[in-house]
């Protein structure tokens, strides 16, 4: 296998397996140690990008040797590195920590740059550095068809995961998978090469690891809230990671590290459920949208002649509904799941809606509390019923962002419905209906001579709920706000501002250092690279606003994650691949991905309005996997032309992985929810129309 | 450009980006002090060469020309020091008095609740960072005089201001003066505080104060120092003061799993308690629930708070309540010498069972507290 190239098409393919692997879990992991928002998975995927650019544009500065055993040493590195280093990233995170800290953005930062950090560094150099390889050996351009070879490594293994292992396999053993087929890799080459050292070193190796990540995985030695628990129970779910334990005889659940404690406060169920059926004309059919812990159902049953139906979010915790005896009381019909697709599947009418849901954190929950929702929730009110919404908020305790978030929200309610009001007791409340409201809210408790701990005839007064209500509003300074919608998730950003005040860090640093690199990359970056770097930027945004969308019209993220950047690498294959094998002119081809990203445009805005239910999923994965075909052929064009201008694939790898970190981060962050989806894919337009301008101009 | 200085280029924007926030303004300089909204000269401070001393807390900011102390409302303007929050709540409302929690200070009354934004210490678990953990300048604030105060107590028929919510003495000017005037017109005063506060400022409080429920945090430096950024000392100086001066007192301590949960800890600080004379004075350990900085700690469970109150109980305090956990036996009030239930609590609702001008109607014992 002298100066065959096949070893190296082998590297290449396991360098997208590797790296696909890698990501997916990389991302959940993250995802729970770091709260679990869009800021979160936006950091770690501009994180993986920036370090892979780094690596690429790295390589460019010195010559290397091609030796044999550096192929060895990199397979060894594809194969146990992330098992090794995401096994290590929790064991970290709580030994560098104070292990019962909420965490913020810096030490995701911090974390991933010593765990998977050095990964993606070796990952974006061994790119450049097999092209050089197999260049050098055939006297002929490989980029285009490496870079195809590597979205198709990404591909298989994607498709493995997602439609096999997914559902029977925990994390670690997608890598262990990984690993081993790697180490069968290894072994094969040494054997062939007569390698002997890698003879000896592989069982040390593999040896090492089988000792060590039982250990590290075990998470009752690192989770701090797992000390002194008994009966602890870890499941790995297509939603994330599932830990239910026992605590002086109390049980706890946590998904994804979050406690699924709901709203704990009696008083607070007490305000929410009295506030709504006093404000409601007798009503007999109530839906209560809320979490499994919040104690409003019992609080519902008091009155005597209502049927409840709860939509309950937490489908984790159904296997556990015989602990809460309220949901089996004949009144209560429980309807897992997501609420929106609940309310698309139901016909029935209510008198009173009662809403208890955790802040708008992620655009997932978002959707809770937007324009559309409350269509939704209007079409199943009766012509005299209310929604009442408890507001994520304190009723007492109000910054900025949490003024801003009620101002938002209050906004987009009155864009529904005729009347509504705020109101301000132990919680904060907002009712809304077709008819005139009032603030006599405990005349329900009265009227039905009922038993209450915090809530009684006439206290508080109506006078003093409307005072105090007009007074904080008084209080919010007049700032125009958006309404907040699925697509342009105002009240998402709200809550990340608060997200980030609340761990304290700074919130400019994230949109304004990618913004500076983009103007540079602008002004200093060659045509070329410039063109990649709009197309990289594209590419991961696009992937991100898909991420948006699904989430926006299914509810999930965790589990189409893994769907979503296989289709995109299955486009970002075959683009690759064709392009490799055909000559196109890049300008032509930046073009025409400019025009796609127009008509997704078009197509997204029509899917958000005809709410065509699982046609949707169809069209947007056609949608990115168009897009991402471009971004394909424009690699292998882009690289094409660079081979004849000299100019090293690692400048053009590097400056794509730049883009598409920056991409990744400021659509997360600022763009996104700043502008909104429409703007931000305008935004992309433009970005590309721009790189279309100076390569015409160049060549000009 | 060559690859090198785009880097370099890069992380010199980043550098530029990581300058802290006060290192800009200190360049921007000292904002003009004329007329602002809240600024009163603050009472407790002296001029040092290095800037202006806060004396008010054991912090003793240091405070440089333009900036600010810990507790991010006194301010060092044009070489004065100033409170920035003056006549400028942030939250107000109507509570009652058992929410403060005072169980033993005029029971089934309503205290008119206000707070200032800002606090001296900064405990991870804190339950309303938004406010204190920011300065007065950056909540959104109401327009409320100190003669409104009392006005506003009396319109909601409320016997008692309670200052609360945040730290009241980091608005220790605004808390006195309201308290002063409330005081002239029959109106009690209440103060809801970690009691991190100097000698000489609390002795010139405590005159104007009725009653004070004490928040100790820990009985240990150390953890006072991780959790709470405070130290303990300074809080036992302040439970004897008070006491001293004849506030009426209770004390509340916050079980935080794993932080202070040690029962080892707890029992020291009930012998400690019990040993100083502080065994009338109720007692109420709270559920912690997921907050601020440790949201991924699971609530406190009941039974550990049953075993501190057992704990409390065993070292000789006459009154230990649990709260933060809904209805339970261990909210009512029991004589410590017959053990007849002479309050009962569930919620809010309070009915005074057995208790007649302040004594046990079973079997004449005195219950410590003020009891109209």
């Amino acid at each position: 296998m002298s100066d065959s190239t096949s070893h190296l098409r082998i590297g290449v393919f396991m360098l997208g397996a590797s790296t696909f692997v890698a990501q997916v879990v990389t991302l959940r992991e993250f995802l729970m140690l770091f709260q679990g928002n869009e800021l979160t998975l936006g950091l770690t995927l501009a994180l993986w990008m920036a370090y892979v650019s780094i690596g690429s544009l790295v390589y460019r500065t010195r010559e290397y040797r091609y030796k044999r055993q550096w192929y060895l040493v990199f397979l060894l590195v594809l194969s146990a590195a992330p098992l090794l280093l995401l096994s290590l990233l929790p064991v970290l995170r709580y030994a560098l920590y104070e292990p019962a800290l909420e965490l913020g953005p810096l030490a995701l930062v911090a974390l991933f740059s010593v765990t998977m950090g050095p990964y993606c560094f070796i990952a974006g150099w061994a790119f450049p550095w097999l092209v050089a390889y197999a260049n050098r050996i055939s006297e002929k351009n490989h980029a285009g068809y490496f870079y195809s070879l590597e979205a198709l490594g990404s591909l298989v293994v994607g498709v493995i995961i997602n439609l096999l292992l997914v559902l029977f396999l925990p994390a670690v053993l997608f890598l262990s998978v990984l690993a081993i087929t790697g180490f069968a890799c290894t072994a094969y080459y040494a054997f062939c090469w007569r390698k002997r050292t890698f003879g000896i070193l592989l069982p040390i190796i593999i040896i090492l690891l089988v000792i060590a990540i039982p250990k590290w995985q075990d998470a009752e030695d690192y989770l701090p809230y797992l000390k002194n628990a008994e009966d602890v129970r870890i499941q790995d779910t297509p939603n994330g990671r599932f830990i239910q334990f026992t605590k002086e005889g109390e049980r706890y659940f946590y998904e994804n590290n979050v406690p699924l404690m709901g709203q704990w406060q009696p008083v607070l169920a007490e305000e929410l459920v009295h506030f709504g059926m006093s404000q409601a004309e007798s009503p007999s059919r109530v839906l209560l949208i809320g979490q499994m812990f919040n104690r409003h159902i019992g609080e519902l049953l008091k009155y005597p002649n209502i049927t409840i139906d709860f939509f309950c979010p937490d489908v984790s915790l159904r296997a556990q509904d015989s602990l809460f005896s309220d949901l089996s009381e004949t009144r209560v019909n429980v309807f897992w799941g997501d609420p929106v697709r609940s309310f698309r599947e139901s016909n029935t009418t209510y008198d009173l809606i009662l809403v208890d849901l955790p802040k708008p954190a992620t655009v997932r929950v978002n959707r809770f509390y937007s324009l559309a929702f409350f269509q939704q929730a209007n079409e199943h009110l009766s012509p005299a019923g209310i929604y009442c919404l408890h507001l994520p908020v304190s009723g007492t305790y109000f910054d900025k962002s949490t003024a801003e978030l009620i101002v938002i929200l209050g906004q987009t309610l009155a864009e529904v419905f005729p009347e509504q009001q705020y109101v301000k007791a132990e919680g904060s409340y907002l009712m809304a209906g077709n008819t005139p409201l009032n603030y006599h809210l405990t005349q329900s408790i009265e009227m039905h001579k009922l038993s209450t701990d915090y809530l009684f005839p006439g206290m508080p007064t109506a006078q003093e709920l409307a005072h105090n209500s007009q007074r904080v509003l008084n209080s919010f300074p007049e700032v125009k706000v958006e309404v907040n919608r699925n697509l342009f998730p105002v009240a998402y950003f709200a809550a990340i501002h608060s997200w980030l005040a609340e761990v304290g860090a700074n919130s400019h640093l994230f949109w304004l250092l990618p913004l500076i690199i983009v103007l540079l990359a602008f002004i200093f970056m060659p045509v070329r690279a410039f063109g990649m770097f709009a197309v990289g930027y594209t590419a991961s945004s696009f992937e991100f606003l898909l991420l948006m969308a699904f989430q926006v019209f299914f509810g999930y993220l965790y589990l189409a994650t893994g769907f979503i950047i296989m289709l995109f690498m299955a486009g970002l294959s075959f683009g690759a691949y064709y392009g490799y094998r055909k000559s196109y002119k890049p300008e032509r081809l930046l073009m025409r991905l400019i025009f796609t990203l127009i008509f997704s445009l078009m197509i997204v805005w029509g899917l958000d309005r005809l709410e065509v239910g699982n046609l949707s999923a169809i069209v947007l994965g056609v949608v990115l996997l168009i897009v991402s075909l471009y971004v394909g052929l424009l690699f292998s064009a882009i690289t094409q032309d660079s081979y004849k201008h000299r100019i090293r694939v690692g400048v053009i790898y590097g400056a794509d992985m730049l883009g598409s970190a920056l991409g990744a981060l400021l659509t997360a962050v600022y763009v996104l929810p700043g502008i909104g989806f429409y703007y931000t894919l305008l935004g992309l337009v433009v970005l590309n129309g721009v790189a279309w301008v100076r390569w015409n101009l160049q060549k000009a | 450009m060559d690859k090198r200085r785009f880097l370099k280029v890069v992380a010199a924007s980043g550098a530029c980006c990581l300058v802290p926030g006060s290192a800009v303004a200190h360049l921007l300089g000292p904002a003009a002090l004329g007329g602002e909204r809240g600024y009163k000269r603050a009472r407790y401070a002296m001029a040092t060469p290095r800037g202006v001393k806060c004396l008010l807390c054991p912090n003793e900011c240091q405070i440089k020309e333009g900036e600010r102390g810990d507790c991010r409302c006194r301010k060092n303007a044009e070489g004065e020091l100033f409170f920035t929050g003056y006549e400028i709540p942030c939250s107000l409302h109507v509570d009652p008095i058992e929410k403060k929690p005072l169980y033993h200070f005029l029971p089934k009354s309503r205290s008119y609740s206000l707070a200032v934004a800002g606090c001296n210490l900064a405990c991870l678990n804190c339950q309303n960072w938004q406010i204190s953990q920011v300065s007065p300048q950056e909540v959104n604030s109401f327009d409320l005089p100190v003669k409104a105060v009392y006005q506003q107590a009396e319109h909601y028929n409320c016997k008692s201001i309670s200052y609360t919510y945040t730290e009241p003495i980091v608005f220790y000017e605004y808390m006195y003066d309201a308290a002063k005037a409330a005081k002239e017109h029959n109106i009690r005063n209440v103060m809801v505080s970690a009691g991190y506060i100097n000698e000489r400022p609390l002795r010139d409080l405590a005159p104007v104060i009725d009653a004070a429920n004490i928040d100790l945090k820990s009985f240990s430096d150390e953890t006072y120092m991780r959790l709470n950024a405070g130290s303990l000392q300074p809080v036992l100086r302040t439970l004897k003061i008070l006491k001293e001066m004849g506030v009426w007192l209770e004390i509340t301590n916050l079980v935080v799993p794993d932080w202070t949960d040690d029962m080892q800890m707890i029992t020291k600080m009930c012998h400690w308690l019990a040993k100083d004379g502080f065994e009338e004075v109720p007692l109420h350990f709270s559920r912690f629930t997921p907050r601020y900085k440790l949201q991924h700690l699971p609530p406190t469970p009941e039974n550990t708070l049953n075993r501190a109150r057992q704990i409390a109980l065993d070292a000789g305090l006459h009154y230990v309540y649990i709260g933060n956990v809904g209805t339970t036996e261990a909210a009512h009030t029991y004589c410590p010498s017959c053990g007849t239930k002479v309050i009962e609590r569930r919620g809010y609702a309070v009915s005074v069972a057995a208790l007649e001008k302040g004594h046990c109607t079973s079997c004449g014992n005195a219950i410590a507290g003020v009891w109209e």
